[in-house]
């Protein structure tokens, strides 16, 4: 898709992964910046994932191409499998923006395994202000998925992958693809796998991640945010927890 | 009332809502939202844009849209009173020299067209507070008998 411009229904439209990106890295004439993105068990508050200025995603040297700028842009996610099983996840994204302020600022999230479109996610910022640090935070449950998908999800790492589009008004100005792997719990382990890694820390730290310094480079890395959220049917008690506060 | 009276409505009649929560800086804004949610409040920093909580649940959608209220970010907020369904006015309760600027601030707010069908909630945030001043002392001087107040569905609650 070169030349054309491409808006919000274009990539609604969409039915599996683009080949290419879809707008140049140069696109991103706001100085948005990720700063970190979290995804946590919503009931028990564990990270599963976390990715920030603090704690960068290692690069994958056997993918990663410094020739290619456009590698920067590509993000494999490691998971654990219980991400798709969990009843309730939460997933913060941290942004920055520059100077300017933002209009109509907008993330469309397309989710796919190979080339089957599995859940869409859609979402208005609307304005941003100049030199704000917005913080957008997501609690859903998945859309309830057939057990043999999400084997297959599992057993082909990489194979579930996202496209990723941000737009001012009608403006494509960024896309970014994830790929993601899930990794099997051992059941006989101490603790989850990511127990281990993130400890049961809070996400709290992941703020203020803007005074570290490194620039434009840690952008595309932490950028895309995970999993979005479908309009989720499922057995989920969202807001037991408004019984506590009444 | 409060929170309760805003979930009901949601489920009664719209599939999604946004309850926009606005007040001075420091008045315990998003304070408020982690401890319903029940997540750790020791390490909260001012909030230098929004802060927004998307909760779904089945087809319902409830953003919850924290906005900061420092100064600078205050000539913003009215960039996000569209489409407002709950106001959240948070108080601290404890800081008796801004209680003016949280009058008059409260009082722009109201003027404004966009929120004209938005439900008010006030809390008067900090009771615990030594110094903090009552739900009445509080509600007297956000002027809260004025005429503006009249056609308006609010209610006051206090909160710490
Ligand atoms: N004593 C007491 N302190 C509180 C209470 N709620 C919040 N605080 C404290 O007040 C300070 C400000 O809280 P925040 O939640 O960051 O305030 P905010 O309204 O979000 O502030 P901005 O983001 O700058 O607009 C923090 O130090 C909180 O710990 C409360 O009920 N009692
Ligand atoms: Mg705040």
């Amino acid at each position: 898709m070169p030349s054309a411009r491409v808006i919000p229904e274009d990539v609604l439209d969409l039915k599996a992964p683009t080949k290419k990106f879809l707008c140049p890295l140069t696109a991103n004439e706001y100085g948005i910046e990720f700063l970190s993105f979290v995804i946590q068990d919503y009931r028990s508050k564990k990270t599963i994932f976390e990715v920030s200025r603090d704690r960068p995603l290692p690069i994958d040297f056997s993918t990663h191409d410094a020739l290619d700028p456009d590698s920067l842009r590509k993000i494999n996610y490691e998971l654990s499998e219980d991400f798709l099983m969990l009843p309730q996840i939460s997933t913060t994204l941290v942004f920055s923006v520059g100077q300017e302020p933002l209009k109509d600022f907008r993330m469309i999230e397309r989710h796919y395994f190979r080339d089957r479109l599995i859940k869409s996610y859609d979402f208005s910022f609307g304005f941003c202000i100049p030199g704000s640090t917005n913080t957008w935070e997501a609690v859903y449950a998945l859309p309830p998925m057939d057990p043999d998908l999400v084997k297959d999800m599992i057993d082909h790492p990489y194979e579930t992958s996202s496209d990723s589009f941000y737009f001012v008004g009608d403006k494509l100005i960024m896309h970014n693809k994830a790929f993601y792997k899930y990794v099997r719990e051992d059941a006989s382990a101490q603790c989850k796998s990511y127990e281990a890694k993130y400890g049961s820390s809070s996400k709290g730290e992941a703020k203020g991640a803007k005074n570290a310094s490194g620039g434009a480079k840690a952008e595309a890395k932490t950028s895309g945010g995970g999993a979005g959220g479908a309009k989720a049917e499922g057995k989920s008690d969202a807001w037991s927890k408004e019984t506590d506060y009444f | 009332m409060g929170f309760l009276s805003i979930v009901r409505k949601l489920r009664e009649k719209e599939k999604e809502m946004k309850l926009l929560i606005i007040g001075l800086d420091n008045a315990g804004k998003t304070t408020i939202i982690r401890r319903f949610n029940g997540e750790p409040i020791d390490t909260i920093a001012p909030t230098l844009g929004f802060d927004i909580k998307t909760l779904q649940h089945k087809q319902y959608t409830l953003n919850i849209w924290d906005i900061g209220g420092q100064q600078t970010i205050r000539t913003y907020w009215r960039n996000y009173f569209e489409v407002t369904d709950g106001l959240v006015w948070v108080v601290d309760s404890a800081d008796r020299w801004r209680l003016d600027t949280c009058r008059d601030e409260l009082k722009d707010l109201l003027q404004e067209e966009q929120l004209g069908g938005a439900s008010l909630l006030i809390f008067a945030n900090k009771q615990d507070l030594p110094d903090a001043l009552s739900v009445d002392q509080i509600a007297e001087h956000l002027d809260l008998g004025a005429p503006q107040f009249k056609k308006r569905h609010y209610c006051i609650k206090a909160w710490s």
